[in-house]
């Protein structure tokens, strides 16, 4: 068995979509407050620590994860800018939310 | 302080030990007689171990693997699983707690910060100074704590805390958070809940009872008793079965309150409402549709749809938009009928309705009817002035007085 492998996948229910991969995880990391590293990201995002290194690497570039190295040890946090995207992105599944809910009586 | 090792494997007994002790990977734990294996230094495990009994150390740090303490485990200092499960069958007693992966009580716990990576599994209480889980944390019994975070999901029982925040969806059985409560997908309580601030961007359910300050909800909140909250700002759709109490309200899109609808302060809503009872705020102004039994309102209320009050709707200024309907009496101190709109019985100091705008009765001190309005019978006290092409079905009346208004 992979020991990178989470056991558990807490926040897993079926196939995620890109958007709510990257929300989880940005939830997941503003939870450690500045000082998550990748496997504890990957514990609470149930996702394996080679395929979350990928979205997470992305998540930096795009400037919505921030990556910290101190004596080898590399941590992450969200910045403003991945803040707002999950801001935006609540946001938006309430809007969904409305469309597919039924009307008021 | 002494040190005992046990090795890779191996299966001991131990009762009081004066020592650290420091066991290899799948290390197997016995208790003496009465059970409990106390350890009054270091526990130090290089994989996971299984402790038969109840365990009281001094502090316990384990690298990795599943810990397992089948009765209580009490420890003076830290506990700290750094990349693996901690399981414990009894209470759990500690200073600091970390753990990786999966932390798993079937006990009360007792401790000061507890953080878990991933999963936070507790089967009775909580009472911690903060607990924080990156993915889920499920706790079936009361939680007390300064502080609960969780990047994921939270199921909590009865709650006594400070600030309450989730990633995607919370489910309490109500109590108190002092604090705010932010949660980014869906909230739920199940009970009555005493609340600082609530703020979530999906979905809110509420049991009957909640109370608290301000309440933003980006989609849609449900309430299945009453309400209070300092104020109420929905995106899309709110539903109160019961009666709602607050400041000020602005919903979005509708609002359907069963009982009564009572604010100090303004209310405000994009589409619909509908209010089972009585409606009394300081000012409203409704894009669509509203209906209540009655309206009592201390400012202005502008309509732009269709107004339907049984009992009648009283303010100091009535605006209906154009094309605008209102069914049931309305009074107020001034009534403007936009162009095209219609209403039945109309009463107050000054009434005007615009071009084409209709009225069944006006009861005023002073009647304005614009160009080609229409009116069914008019009383006045003052002065009327009748645009070209208005028409008066009976001819105005003058009136030495105001009728005393129906309460």
């Amino acid at each position: 068995m992979d020991p990178s492998r989470p056991a558990a996948a807490p926040l897993r229910r079926g196939r995620r979509e890109a958007t709510e991969l990257y929300a989880t995880i940005l939830e997941v990391v503003k939870r450690h407050q500045a000082s998550a590293r990748i496997t504890r990201i990957s514990y609470g995002a149930g996702m394996p620590v080679d395929r979350l290194k990928v979205a997470v690497d992305r998540l930096v570039a795009l400037g919505l994860l921030g990556r910290q190295e101190d004596d080898g040890v590399v941590r992450y946090e969200v910045t403003a800018r991945g803040q707002s995207f999950l801001d935006t992105y609540w946001k938006m599944r309430g809007f969904i939310e409305l469309f597919s809910a039924p009307p008021l009586p | 302080m002494p040190t005992q090792g046990i090795p890779r494997g191996g299966h001991v007994r131990l009762g009081r030990l004066e020592a650290d002790l420091t066991a290899g990977p799948d290390a197997v734990i016995d208790a003496e007689a009465g059970g409990l294996i106390e350890v009054t230094g270091t526990i130090r495990l290089k994989g996971g171990a299984t402790f038969q009994g109840s365990l009281s150390c001094g502090e316990l740090r384990a690298a990795k693997g599943t810990v397992r303490v089948a009765g209580d485990l009490v420890s003076r200092g830290p506990v700290r699983v750094e990349r693996g499960v901690l399981e414990v069958g009894g209470r759990f007693e500690a200073a600091d707690v970390d753990v990786g992966r999966a932390l798993r009580v079937a006990g009360p716990i007792r401790c000061a910060r507890l953080e878990v990576g991933g999963e936070l599994e507790g089967r009775a209480s909580v009472d911690a100074t903060s607990i924080v889980a990156g993915g889920r944390i499920a706790i079936a019994g009361a939680v007390s704590a300064r502080e609960v975070e969780v990047g994921g999901e939270a199921e909590l029982g009865r709650l006594a805390i400070g600030s309450l925040s989730a990633g995607g969806r919370a489910t309490v059985e109500g109590g108190e958070v002092s604090g705010p409560i932010e949660i980014g997908g869906t909230f739920e309580t199940r009970g009555a809940l005493r609340y600082g601030r609530l703020e979530v961007g999906g979905v809110v359910r509420l049991g009957p009872g909640c109370t608290g300050g301000e309440i933003e909800v980006g989609g849609r909140l449900t309430a299945t008793g009453d309400l209070r909250a300092d104020a109420l700002e929905i995106g899309g759709l709110g539903e109160v079965a019961g009666s709602f109490a607050g400041d000020r309200v602005e919903v979005g899109g509708q609002l359907s309150v069963g009982g009564t609808l009572a604010t100090t302060g303004a209310v405000e809503v994009g589409g619909r409402l509908r209010v089972g009872g009585a409606l009394s705020a300081g000012s409203i102004e409704v894009g669509g549709e509203i209906r209540a039994r009655e309206a009592r309102i201390a400012g202005a209320v502008e309509v732009g749809g269709r107004l339907e009050t049984e009992g009648g709707l009283r303010a100091e200024r009535i605006e209906l938009g154009r094309r605008a309907e209102a069914r049931g009496p309305i009074h107020a101190d001034q009534v403007l009928l936009r162009s095209r709109s219609r209403a039945e019985t109309v009463s107050g100091r000054r009434v005007e309705l615009e071009d084409r705008a209709e009225a069944r009765s006006i009861v005023a001190e002073e009647v304005r009817l614009g160009e080609k309005a229409r009116a069914g019978e008019v009383k006045y006290v003052r002065s009327i002035e009748i645009g070209r092409g208005a028409v008066v079905g009976a001819p105005a009346v003058q009136i030495p007085a105001m009728p005393p208004v129906p309460e």
